[in-house]
C-alpha cells in the first residue's frame, strides 16, 4: 500500500460457524485490526456477488467471506454455492482489472478462533502489500 | 411516521467500557438519521436493565431499537422479547456487537472506541430499514410415524404412544412382534412400505404401500428406524469365501449350532475373523468384537472340545464390560494373533486362512470353521428410502444425523428425526439410547395441542419482478420454492422455508429477497460499515 494508511477489510461472516468463531476470538481476548468490519449473514450463500462490489467500490480495500466448512453448512449446502460465487467474482475482478485477491474465502468453524484470527491478519499482510484499491476513490457507492 | 430510534450501550460491568469510551462514544452517535436518544447502561441483560429497556421503549415511542452489548449470539432472544414487553415488534430491533467483536478484540481504546460507533451506526442505518414481522404459527399433528419395527422402533414407539398420541410403525416384514402389536396406541402396518412423502414438520403425509394396497396416514413427525445389516460374504470379496466351513456370524450365535455338529471329533480348530469387510467399507463398526467375545464365550460352553482362536487388528471394546469380556476370552484359552485376513481357501477338511501381518509379511492357520465377524451395513433399501424422504446420506450410506455431537436423532430436514442403527452402527444399548433420545425430542418439539412456530424471516417472491427462471428453485436445499405452472412465477412455501438467503444470492431479478435481511437492509449496513 502507498502511503501508510492501514488496509480496510469488511468480513461477511455466516452465523452458524465464522461469526461463532469471530465470537470465540472475542471470549479468548485475541487481538484483531482494528479496521476490519463484520456483516453478519445467516448463511454465507446470502453473500450476493453484489454486496462484495459494493464494498469495494465503497471505500474497502478487501472483502473476506467465511462460513462453514464444507459439509457443515447449517443448512446444508449453502457454502457450496458459496464458493462458486465467490470464484465468479473474483473471475469479475481479474476482467476489470483488479486483484482478484482482493476477495477471499474461508472456511471457519465456530471453534476456530486462532485461524480466524491468522486469516485476517494474514489479509492484511497481503493487502499492504498491494497497490491502494484505486476503485475505491472512482466510483460512487 | 418518523422513525424514532433509540440507542442504548451496554457497558456490561467493565467488560466494554474498560476497552470503550462510552463517556466519547455517545456523543458521537447523537444526531444520526432518526436517532432520538443514545444512552448508556451498566447491565441491560439484568432483570434491572431489561425492564428498564422496555419501559425506555414505551416512554419514548421509539419506533426502532438497536442495542449495543455482546453477541446476538448470546442476547439476541433476550431482547427480541424486551422489545415485546415494551410493545414493538422484535424485529424492528438490532444488536450491534461491540464487546466479542471490538472491546474484547482491539488493543487500542481509540480505535475501539471508533470501531465501536461504525458498528452502531451500521446497526442504526439497517435497524430504520427494517420491518415489523409477525410471529407464525400452524396447528401442528401429534402423530408420529416409525419406520422399521425393530429394537429402536419399539422403544421409541413405547415411550411416545399415548391417549394424545397416535403412533403409527410401518415395517415392510409382515411380522411384527408381539411387544409392539400389543401396545396401546400403536397401529402397526406389516408388510408396508413408504412410497412417498409430502408436507413438512407438524403435517407430513406419508404413503405407505403394500402388495396390491395403498394407504395414506397423516403425520406431525417421522423416525427412521430401519437399522443396519451385516455385510455378505459376496460384498466383503475375500477369495475363497466360498468355501463351505465359512460363516459370517449370526446375530444369534445359536444359528451356528449346525456348523459346530458338523466339526470332526478331538479337539477341532475353530477361527473367529475380525474386521470382516472392514477394509471394504472403510470404517469400524466399533460393535464387532465385544459381539464375537460373546459369541466365543458361548462356544467354549457348548463345544468345550474346540481350540478357538481369533485373528484381530484392533481390539476395540469401550464402555464399562469390554475390558471383562476380553479378558474372560483370554482366561478360556483362545488364541489371539494379529493379522489382516487376504484369502480362505478349502483345502481337505480344513480352511487355510492367509492374512498379512503388522510387518507386512504373509501367515497362514487352518481351522475346520471359520466364523467372519462382519462390518455392519446399512440395511437393504436404505438408499431408496434415503432418496424418498428427502434427509441426507452419510458417505457410507447410513442416514446422516444433523450433527453427530449436538444433533444425534435429529436429520436434515426437520420433523423427519432418526433412531438406532440406521444412522450407522450400534449395539442394543446405543439403539435404546437414541430412541429414547428421538422420543423425547418428538415430544418436546411436537406437543399435542400446541402450535409451531416458524422461521419469521423466510424469503417471498415478488411475482411483478420475478421471470420464471428457476435459479431459486435449484438452490434451495429445502425444496421450499415452487413453481407456479399459471402464473410462470417462482413462490416460496413459507411453512418449509428457513431464511438462508442462498436464493437470494442466486436471482438474477432481485425478485427474490429474504424478510429481514433484504438487499436494501444489508445494503445499507454496509454503506455505513465502510464509512
Ligand atoms: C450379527 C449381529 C449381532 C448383534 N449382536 C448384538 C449383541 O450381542 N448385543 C447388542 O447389544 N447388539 C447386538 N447387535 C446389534 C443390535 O442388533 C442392534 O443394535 C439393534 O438391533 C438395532 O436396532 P434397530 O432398530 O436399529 O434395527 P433392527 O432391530 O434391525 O430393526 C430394523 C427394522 O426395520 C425394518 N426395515 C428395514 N428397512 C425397512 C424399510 N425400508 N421399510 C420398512 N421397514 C424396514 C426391518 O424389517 C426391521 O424390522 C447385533 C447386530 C448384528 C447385525
Ligand atoms: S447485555 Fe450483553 S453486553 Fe450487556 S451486560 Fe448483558 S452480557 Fe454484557
Ligand atoms: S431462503 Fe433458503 S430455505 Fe428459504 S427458499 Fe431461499 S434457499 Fe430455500
Ligand atoms: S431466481 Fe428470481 S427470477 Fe428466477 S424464478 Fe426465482 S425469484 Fe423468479
Ligand atoms: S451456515 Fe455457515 S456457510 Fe451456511
Amino acid at each position: 500500500m502507498s502511503g501508510n494508511e492501514e488496509p480496510r477489510v469488511l468480513g461477511f461472516l455466516c452465523n452458524w460457524c465464522a461469526y461463532a468463531g469471530a465470537d470465540l476470538a472475542g471470549v479468548s481476548r485475541l487481538q484483531l485490526p482494528a479496521n476490519f468490519c463484520v456483516i453478519r449473514t445467516m448463511c454465507s450463500a446470502r453473500t450476493e456477488p453484489l454486496f462484495l462490489f459494493k464494498a469495494l467500490l465503497g471505500g474497502m480495500d478487501g472483502v473476506l467471506v467465511a462460513g462453514c466448512h464444507p459439509g457443515d453448512c447449517h443448512y446444508q449446502r449453502g457454502n457450496y454455492f458459496t464458493r462458486r460465487r465467490l470464484v465468479m467474482v473474483q473471475e469479475i475482478l481479474k476482467a476489470l482489472n483488479m486483484e482478484h485477491e482482493r476477495v477471499r474465502l474461508h472456511w471457519i468453524s465456530a471453534s476456530e478462533c486462532s485461524l480466524y484470527q491468522k486469516v485476517l491478519t494474514e489479509f492484511i499482510e497481503d493487502l499492504k502489500g498491494m497497490e491502494r484499491n484505486v476503485a475505491r476513490d472512482e466510483v460512487f457507492l | 411516521m418518523n422513525a424514532r430510534v433509540g440507542v442504548y450501550v451496554c457497558e456490561c460491568g467493565n467488560n466494554i467500557s474498560d476497552q470503550v469510551d462510552i463517556a466519547a462514544l455517545v456523543p458521537m452517535l447523537e444526531g444520526a438519521p432518526g436517532v432520538v436518544k443514545v444512552m448508556s447502561h451498566r447491565l441491560l441483560c439484568s432483570k434491572e436493565g431489561q425492564e428498564f429497556l422496555a419501559e425506555e421503549v414505551r416512554k419514548e415511542g421509539l419506533t426502532h431499537l438497536v442495542v449495543a452489548a455482546c453477541s446476538p449470539r448470546q442476547h439476541l432472544p433476550t431482547f427480541m422479547e424486551v422489545c415485546k414487553r415494551g410493545g414493538l415488534n422484535p424485529y424492528l430491533m438490532q444488536m450491534a456487537n461491540i464487546r466479542e467483536q471490538c472491546a474484547w478484540v482491539t488493543s487500542d481504546r481509540h480505535e475501539a472506541t471508533e470501531k465501536a460507533a461504525r458498528m452502531i451506526r451500521a446497526a442504526i442505518a439497517r435497524v430504520v430499514r427494517q420491518a415489523p414481522l409477525p410471529e407464525r404459527e400452524v396447528e401442528a399433528n401429534p402423530d408420529v410415524i416409525i419406520i422399521g419395527g425393530g429394537l429402536s422402533g419399539t422403544v421409541t414407539a413405547s415411550m411416545l404412544a399415548g391417549p394424545e398420541r397416535r403412533v403409527h410403525v410401518v415395517d415392510r416384514n409382515p411380522a411384527l412382534a408381539v411387544a409392539l402389536t400389543s401396545l396401546k396406541g400403536v397401529e402397526t402396518h406389516g408388510g408396508c412400505e413408504v412410497e412417498a412423502v409430502r408436507g413438512f414438520f407438524g403435517n407430513f403425509e406419508v404413503e405407505l404401500a403394500s402388495k396390491g394396497s395403498r394407504q395414506e396416514v397423516r403425520v406431525g413427525a417421522m423416525v427412521v428406524c430401519t437399522g443396519s445389516r451385516a455385510m455378505t460374504l459376496q460384498e466383503m470379496g475375500y477369495p475363497g469365501s466360498e468355501a463351505p466351513h465359512v460363516v459370517v456370524l449370526p446375530q444369534d450365535p445359536e444359528s451356528l449350532r449346525p456348523y459346530l455338529d458338523a466339526l470332526p471329533s478331538g479337539q477341532p480348530k475353530v477361527m473367529f475373523v475380525h474386521c470382516a469387510g472392514r477394509e471394504r467399507v472403510g470404517y469400524c463398526s466399533g460393535v464387532c468384537c465385544l459381539r464375537s467375545f460373546k459369541a466365543m464365550r458361548w462356544m467354549a460352553e457348548t463345544a468345550p472340545n474346540a481350540q478357538l482362536s481369533c485373528l484381530h487388528q484392533d481390539i476395540c471394546v469401550p464402555g464399562r464390560d469390554g475390558e471383562r469380556e476380553y479378558q474372560g476370552i483370554l482366561g478360556i484359552g483362545a488364541r489371539m494373533t494379529w493379522g489382516r485376513l487376504t484369502a480362505l481357501a478349502q483345502q481337505g477338511p480344513q480352511v487355510t486362512v492367509s492374512f498379512r501381518r503388522e510387518d507386512g509379511s504373509i501367515g497362514q492357520d487352518a481351522a475346520d470353521l471359520v466364523i467372519l465377524v462382519p462390518a455392519t451395513v446399512p440395511n437393504h433399501g436404505a438408499r431408496a428410502l434415503i432418496d424418498i424422504i428427502g434427509v441426507e446420506a452419510g458417505p457410507a450410506g447410513f442416514v446422516e444425523e444433523a450433527h453427530p455431537m449436538l444433533e444425534p436423532v435429529s436429520t436434515s430436514v426437520k420433523g423427519i428425526y432418526v433412531a438406532g442403527s440406521a444412522s450407522g452402527p450400534r449395539d442394543g444399548r446405543a439403539t435404546s439410547l437414541l430412541s429414547l433420545a428421538a422420543a423425547a425430542q418428538i415430544a418436546a418439539e411436537l406437543r399435542p395441542g400446541k402450535t409451531l412456530r416458524l422461521e419469521a424471516q423466510t424469503s417471498q417472491v415478488c411475482e411483478a419482478l420475478c421471470t420464471g427462471c428457476r435459479n431459486c428453485m435449484t438452490v434451495c436445499t429445502y425444496g421450499a420454492i415452487e413453481y407456479d405452472l399459471v402464473a410462470q412465477t417462482c413462490r416460496v412455501n413459507e411453512t418449509i422455508c428457513r431464511g438462508c438467503g442462498n436464493c437470494v444470492a442466486a436471482c438474477p431479478s432481485e425478485a427474490i429477497s429474504v424478510k429481514g435481511a433484504t438487499y436494501q437492509q444489508i445494503l445499507q449496513e454496509i454503506k455505513e460499515a465502510v464509512r
